[in-house]
């Protein structure tokens, strides 16, 4: 009784000194007598080594309710939140002066509170944006599998194969992943590829499009309980844009931390960053699943796993609450893809390709260029290489834009009566019109191609696709064909994607096609690539967006002239030895060169121009369009007649607006309607054919070469940019030397 | 449906003022299961508010009736004022900094400076 009583003193005596700190550090909160949800625990806190860990495996060892632990930096205490007051009470009473924490020897001394300070940094059980966890990725049978895969007895045949390090054993396969430098060495190739037995897990990351091209480079980490990885980022240069974790025997938390430094877009847009301190997320990694790193979290997040015996990991079961999981004996496979090349990211910060290009040595003179000025050269790249190229092309580039890719097609007229359906782009508007039963309306911000829509009688206004001009949530579909690949930043592009899932009601659908980067689909050449031949044959070519969906026989609607120039190097902006183009009228409007463009954007400098209807070299380029002036076509269109019959039955739209190629029409609004309808009739009843084949390559010596600015998709980035967003993806595919997706808003 | 918001501290941006100067009627072919499908997607008050910008509020009621699916004369109207009167010259209106967006040949044009955004 005695001893009792001694220890109900001390404890009183205990928990008045911790108040009176508590008071003097937080006068705002109140102790009180009777029981509240909110427990003060006075003696453990991070300065006493207690941790979120402890402090869980100790409160739920007693307990239940246990829904937030708050502690703060630079102090001996901290506080536990419980659902009710009841749960709050019974720790309280069986812990209160009784039960220590773990590696602590004197107990916990409580006191109850009305409330909980903010915590600076709480835990947060938030994926970092590209992250992906694909929970059951392998079956439990190939999880044994995998756990007796590798002969940890066996010592390595050399060092860069397999160690032991300080706090893990490890084996690479393929390339060395050097832990020094957080690289390889692309030189070095290790005689042990990625063992065999694990190529269908290999497929199926890649047929799951988990990484678009398989994994060449594998390392296995052996974690005991209590082992970890300090946070790094695998270096930029080094690897392709996915990293690949998968977790055997054991789940463990992963801590994830924003470290491309000052604020950029890409985090500023999902409204994650504090003053301060920049973000830390935890993601638990459970057994038997594949955590995807791409984007952000590949590129400016680094990753780790702290060094404990147990995991506190939200509850999945329950609504809330924390629950403290065991560590077991974790094996992790990292697949990785080496790179070739360097790596395109415009995180400056920690890209060691950035670093190289800017010739930079020395880390800390290394500076992330201020994002309003990224900002501004690309709206300024932009400006000069789309919105003004497309004002001065406009009715030549009507006149290639006619006939709707079919799926595109499918997609807008599957849409339900009473739908309303955005185009973000809508150029000429070739997809408006043609579900009758459908609102439709479009933007873009070509004035000129604006007017074209117009007269064709579509509903439609000039805007930025960045800043689209629409409430919230008020259509129910969205396509947007062939135009992010005019922005230069992936911000920019995540942004005009952003742009379009807002406009979008909750599960409203949206469509994108992108330019993709590759133009062959196995032994299969797109049409943009199988028009080169005969194309350079007559000196004409065709723009890719027309050409790719119609058959080889109709290809001379369009006047884009190959361009012969620079074969030798695609990096030279001098315009030489061009056949086609070397009459005095050449003009190139990115040709503003020296010292102004430079001062465009520093990447202007080094696009190369590309050569139409060759394999892309790289991702961002120039692409040129060589203009045709309309009256040309209009010459050759000697069935006027028939024309403007076709015409009108071609354009019309929604109702009975149209009114082009009426008796009224100016003169270039028919040549647009005339020639346009022409094309429509696959050649067949066209009877200029010749004639203007002829006129092509006769009078291209004054045509005007435009330069387009385009960064071109690899497979999987379009994906991965949606993953950014709140949208799940309904089907992604490849269509003619496009990528495309189709997203449904989530929420 | 449109909005002033990609304007910087632009908060609702909604409705625009419309300030009409050139109106024109054109002629569509009326659809009533297709009106009818539309009305629950238009936020009345705004509609109300344009029809009067444009000086076509006509007989509009205030409020929207219930059972206007089968209220043909209703629907034609609305028909009317949704389809078949078409801005041509004039502005759109900023509700909160008076940001003036011209139209000209039926074209409203929403782009912003770089400074607004």
């Amino acid at each position: 009784m005695d001893g009792c009583r001694r220890d109900l003193n001390k404890a009183k005596k205990k928990i008045t000194r911790c108040i009176g700190i508590l008071q003097r550090d937080l006068p705002g909160i109140q102790v009180s007598d009777l029981p509240t949800k909110h427990i003060f625990i006075g003696n453990a806190g991070l300065t006493t080594n207690a941790d979120e860990s402890s402090l869980v495996e100790l409160i739920t060892s007693v307990g239940s309710g246990l829904e937030a632990l708050t502690l703060l930096p630079g102090k001996q205490y901290s506080f536990a939140s419980f659902t009710s007051i009841e749960q709050a009470q019974s720790i309280y009473l069986i812990a209160h002066g009784h039960l220590g924490v773990r590696g602590s020897v004197s107990p916990v001394y409580m006191a109850y509170v009305d409330r909980v300070p903010v915590d600076p940094s709480p835990i947060k059980f938030k994926y970092p944006p590209g992250l992906m966890v694909v929970e059951e990725f392998i079956s439990p049978e190939e999880e044994t599998m995998l756990m007796n895969l590798i002969d940890w007895g066996d010592s390595p045949l050399s060092t860069a194969e397999g160690s032991v390090l300080k706090h893990r054993q490890v084996r690479h396969f393929g390339y060395e992943f050097q832990y020094s430098s957080n690289s390889v060495d692309k030189e070095h190739q290790l005689n042990q590829d990625i063992p065999p037995a694990l190529s269908h897990i290999v497929k199926r990351i890649t047929d799951r499009g988990c990484m678009p091209l398989p994994p060449n480079q594998l390392t296995v980490n052996k974690y005991l309980p209590g082992q970890g990885i300090p946070p790094h980022v695998d270096t930029h240069s080094s690897f392709t844009s996915e990293i690949l974790s998968l977790s055997v025997g054991g789940g463990v938390n992963m801590d994830f931390r924003y470290v491309a430094g000052p604020i950029t877009p890409s985090t500023t847009c999902s409204g994650e960053v504090s003053k301060d301190k920049p973000p830390h997320y935890v993601v638990y990694l459970p057994p038997r699943s594949l955590c995807v790193m791409a984007g952000p979290a590949r590129y400016e997040w680094s990753h780790g796993i702290c060094p404990r015996m147990t995991d506190v990991v939200a509850n999945k079961s329950g609504t809330v609450g924390l629950q403290l999981l065991p560590r077991k004996e974790r094996i992790s496979f990292t697949f990785r893809r080496i790179r070739s090349g360097e790596c395109p990211c415009q995180v400056a910060l920690i890209c060691d390709s950035h670093a190289k290009k800017q010739d930079v040595s020395s880390e800390n003179a290394r500076n992330a260029p201020g994002s309003t000025v990224v900002e501004k050269n690309a709206a300024r790249l932009e400006k000069d290489h789309v919105l003004q190229v497309y004002d001065q092309i406009a009715s030549h580039f009507s006149v290639t834009r006619h006939k709707p890719w079919p799926h595109v097609l499918e997609f807008v007229c599957s849409l339900p009566s009473g739908s309303t359906l955005l185009d973000v782009g809508c150029g000429n508007g070739k997809y408006m019109g043609h579900n009758k039963q459908v609102f439709q309306i479009g933007c873009d911000t070509s004035t000129e191609l604006m007017k074209i829509c117009n007269t064709r009688g579509f509903e439609v206004l000039t805007c930025n696709c960045l800043h689209l001009p629409y409430r919230d949530a008020v259509f129910d579909a969205a396509v947007c064909i062939a135009v992010i690949h005019h922005l230069s930043t992936e911000s920019r592009r995540v942004a005009a994607l952003g742009e379009m899932v807002r406009v979008l009601r909750r599960g409203g659908r949206g469509l994108v096609y992108v330019w993709a980067m590759e133009q062959r689909r196995g032994d299969k050449k797109s049409t943009y690539l199988k028009q080169n031949n005969k194309a350079s044959k007559h000196g004409i070519n065709h723009h890719w967006q027309e050409s790719c969906l119609k058959d080889t026989t109709s290809k001379d609607t369009s006047e884009e002239i190959k361009e012969g120039l620079n074969s030798g190097t695609n990096h030279s902006r001098e315009v030489t030895g061009k056949p086609e183009c070397d009459g005095a009228n050449e003009r190139l409007i990115c040709g503003k060169e020296g010292s102004e463009k430079d001062e465009v954007w520093d990447k202007t400098a080094s696009l190369p121009i590309h050569i139409n209807r060759t394999e892309f070299v790289q991702q961002d380029m120039l692409v040129p369009w060589k203009l045709k002036p309309p009256k040309k076509a209009e010459v050759k269109c000697e069935r006027r007649g028939k024309c403007e019959k076709e015409c009108a039955k071609y354009h019309c739209c929604r109702g009975n607006r149209y009114q082009g190629c009426s008796a009224s029409v100016d003169q270039t609004k028919r040549s647009i309607c005339c020639s346009a309808s022409h094309d429509a009739t696959n050649n067949k009843n066209c009877h200029v054919k010749s004639s203007r084949k002829k006129a092509a390559s006769n009078d291209s010596g004054n045509d005007q070469v435009f330069h387009r600015y385009y960064h071109v998709f690899k497979q999987g980035e379009l994906e991965q940019l949606c993953s950014q967003l709140n949208v799940s993806i309904v089907n992604s595919y490849y269509d003619e030397g496009n990528w495309c997706v189709i997203f449904e808003k989530v929420t | 449906m449109l909005t002033s918001k990609g304007i910087k501290n632009v908060k609702e941006g909604f409705p625009l003022k419309i300030q009409a100067d050139e109106v024109k009627n054109v002629d569509i072919d009326f659809d009533q299961d297709f009106i009818s499908k539309m009305v629950p997607k238009l936020d009345w008050n705004a509609l109300i508010f344009a029809a009067q910008c444009v000086g076509h509020k006509e007989d509009l009621p205030d409020t929207l009736p219930e059972g206007y699916e089968n209220d043909e004369d209703l629907l034609r109207k609305l028909h009317h004022i949704l389809l078949e009167v078409e801005v041509i010259n004039g502005c759109l209106e900023c509700p909160e900094t008076q940001r003036k967006f011209p139209i000209s040949n039926g074209i409203p044009n929403m782009l912003l400076n770089e400074d607004e955004v």
